[in-house]
């Protein structure tokens, strides 16, 4: 952290101005209530107002750390205590000192001695107005940077949802499928009525729960069976897909559309870049009272093509830590040709 | 003289619905079916059709990659379900193309276009090598330069590229094992390529992760030395942009 008085030249001057304009302030109202030698006056008033403003700009460095969230109140009190002390012992001597070496002589000790009466509460008054400007300008600074990392997590919260909602609608699959559904009412019309039902089961998912948070696994597992046999339809013997659920898993609740995108995900790189059969092996499981989800997909590894942008990934992480703070683990990884997909998360 | 037609996309159903349409119009027979770009390639080297449907999203090569490929390309309708950029270069380039699910109708008028096409004479390659310009480019989405080497067809991911040198209207594309051939210009490949490349001479765009080292060549002249072993010569002002981008 910087100083905030030493943070650019023109808060420098400000700050020193504050002191002039307080100086001749001083020098008006002492000079009606001190019996004292102008000349003394104005050269004390001088010194003074300088040598505190200087002290100052020094005591923001450990004023700044004796601060009331890290410290104890008696620590803190005591702190502040000693600081004063130490300030107002250094203030005082050092303008003294000046004072008696610019006026050699007997009479500016009588004009010293009058003057420490008005001096040391005038130092304490002071002292206590620096640290609470200290702490406000502290309190205002972190109240600003806490609004700014406020209305990023909102910022990357919205995206999250837009992505989500693009997604639901992927419209690649959706139109792929209405041509599917369409050459099937030419050459099998009762294949094209059974792809018509899952595709609308697929839709009324993504419209009706798709919009909530949290579902139970089975209802996400019906829509992303749905959405299987659906690319079944589509790409034939090239899509295997395998299922291992435990019982007491279907009533847990996990993020809607988490495993639609897995899936979706499985097959756009695994099936869509390769040219042979892939199989995807989806495994889910209670352990420990934490929810164990695995999706395998095979991929071919000539396709040339990297394995995706990782985007929707990177997605899904962003959500499960919104969702879960860091109870949730996220996982991927890529051994020889199957990407595997690890999630586990509380239950409840 | 039927034309020839031959039927690419990954997905059986939709070249089943295509041959179901097509199928009503005597002037047209299909002569093939194709359902990934390797398989299309062969088959359009094999077949040589006049005519082809050709789906954009495809395993192994994207159509508008296969398309690049293609010395001498046939009348070519696309069938796609959505791609909003390519679409607005076949628009520009008055390329037919199908949404699908496409009508009877629709699909009907594709075929009469196609007719008429033949009968004027349009020169495909042309219109191609114009669509081709203008639409997104396929390679920079999928990260990787494809090459075809005889009948082999080479997929170069763009991290594995040490460096490219222009040879006449070609540039030779350098790997750490092999080097190959393409016909593009080294201005099309700099806007390809991610910023890691770098243009360090009139003739060589270098990739940054393979530089092993600079040498003084002779005075005031340098060269790369690659981690291929391979040696660049770097001009003045590419000497610059070395030390400005690698802060040298």
């Amino acid at each position: 952290m910087q100083n905030p008085i030493l943070s650019g030249r023109k808060r420098l001057v400000r700050y020193f101005t504050i002191w002039i304009t307080l100086g001749i302030l001083f020098f008006f109202v002492m000079s009606y209530f001190v019996p004292a030698e102008k000349d003394f006056l104005a050269v004390d008033i001088v010194m003074q107002n300088f040598i505190m403003a200087c002290l100052m700009i020094g005591m923001w460095y450990p004023i700044n750390f004796m601060s009331w969230e890290s410290q104890k109140l008696s620590y803190l009190i005591f702190n502040h205590l000693l600081m004063f002390m130490l300030f107002a012992f250094s203030w005082i001597s050092l303008t003294h000192l000046c004072l008696r070496l610019i006026f050699p002589g007997q009479k500016i000790n009588e004009y010293i001695s009058s003057s420490v009466a008005f001096k040391i509460p005038f130092c304490f008054f002071a002292y206590i107005v620096f640290v609470i400007s200290i702490y406000l300008l502290k309190y205002y600074n972190s109240y600003i940077e806490k609004k700014e990392i406020e209305s990023r997590l909102s910022e990357s919260i919205q995206e999250a949802e837009l992505t989500l909602l693009r997604n639901q609608m992927n419209p690649h699959f959706i139109f792929n499928s209405l041509n599917s559904i369409s050459s099937l009412t030419i050459i099998d019309p009762d294949k094209a009525h059974d792809m018509v039902i899952k595709l609308s089961d697929f839709l009324r998912y993504t419209v009706g729960y798709g919009q909530m948070q949290k579902v139970p696994l089975k209802k996400e597992l019906e829509m992303c069976e749905a959405y299987l046999d659906i690319e079944k339809i589509r790409f034939g013997e090239k899509i295997k897909v395998e299922m291992q659920v435990a019982p007491e898993a279907l009533d847990i609740e996990v993020p809607s559309m988490l495993l639609q995108t897995l899936f979706e995900n499985a097959i756009k790189h695994g099936i869509y870049n390769s040219l042979n059969p892939e199989s995807i092996l989806f495994k889910a499981r209670i352990e420990e009272n934490r929810l164990e989800l695995i999706i395998e997909n095979t991929f071919d590894k000539d396709s040339g093509n990297k394995v995706g942008t990782k985007t929707g990934l990177k997605n899904i992480k962003e959500r499960l830590r919104l969702m879960y703070k860091n109870l949730a683990i996220f996982e991927n990884q890529v051994i020889d040709n199957k990407f595997v997909v690890w999630i586990n998360i509380p239950v409840n | 003289m039927k034309i020839k037609t031959l039927l690419i996309d990954d997905e059986a159903l939709a070249r089943t619905l295509v041959q179901n349409f097509i199928k009503v119009d005597p002037d047209f027979e299909v002569v093939g079916e194709a359902g990934d770009g390797f398989e299309a390639m062969k088959k359009i080297t094999e077949l040589q059709p006049d005519l082809i449907f050709l789906d954009i999203q495809m395993p192994k090569l994207t159509g508008l990659e296969l398309l690049e490929l293609l010395p001498n390309p046939p009348i070519v309708v696309f069938s796609t379900a959505y791609d909003q950029y390519a679409i607005e270069a076949f628009e520009k380039n008055a390329v037919d193309y199908l949404l699908k699910p496409f009508s009877r109708d629709r699909f009907q008028k594709a075929l009469q276009k196609v007719k008429e096409k033949i009968e004027a004479k349009v020169d495909t390659k042309e219109e191609i090598k114009n669509l081709l310009a203008t639409a997104p480019n396929p390679e920079k989405a999928l990260d990787r330069i494809v090459i075809k080497d005889g009948a082999k067809i080479e997929m170069i991911p763009f991290q594995d590229v040490t460096h490219l040198e222009t040879y006449g209207d070609y540039v030779w594309i350098y790997t750490d094992k092999a080097k190959f051939l393409k016909q593009k210009t080294m201005k099309e490949f700099e806007e390809l390529l991610p910023s890691s490349f770098l243009r360090v001479h009139r003739s060589f765009l270098v990739n940054v992760a393979f530089i092993q080292k600079l040498e003084l060549y002779e005075k005031n002249s340098y060269q790369l030395l690659l981690k291929s072993g391979a040696r660049v010569s770097v001009s003045k002002s590419g000497y610059k942009e070395l030390k400005e981008t690698l802060g040298w």
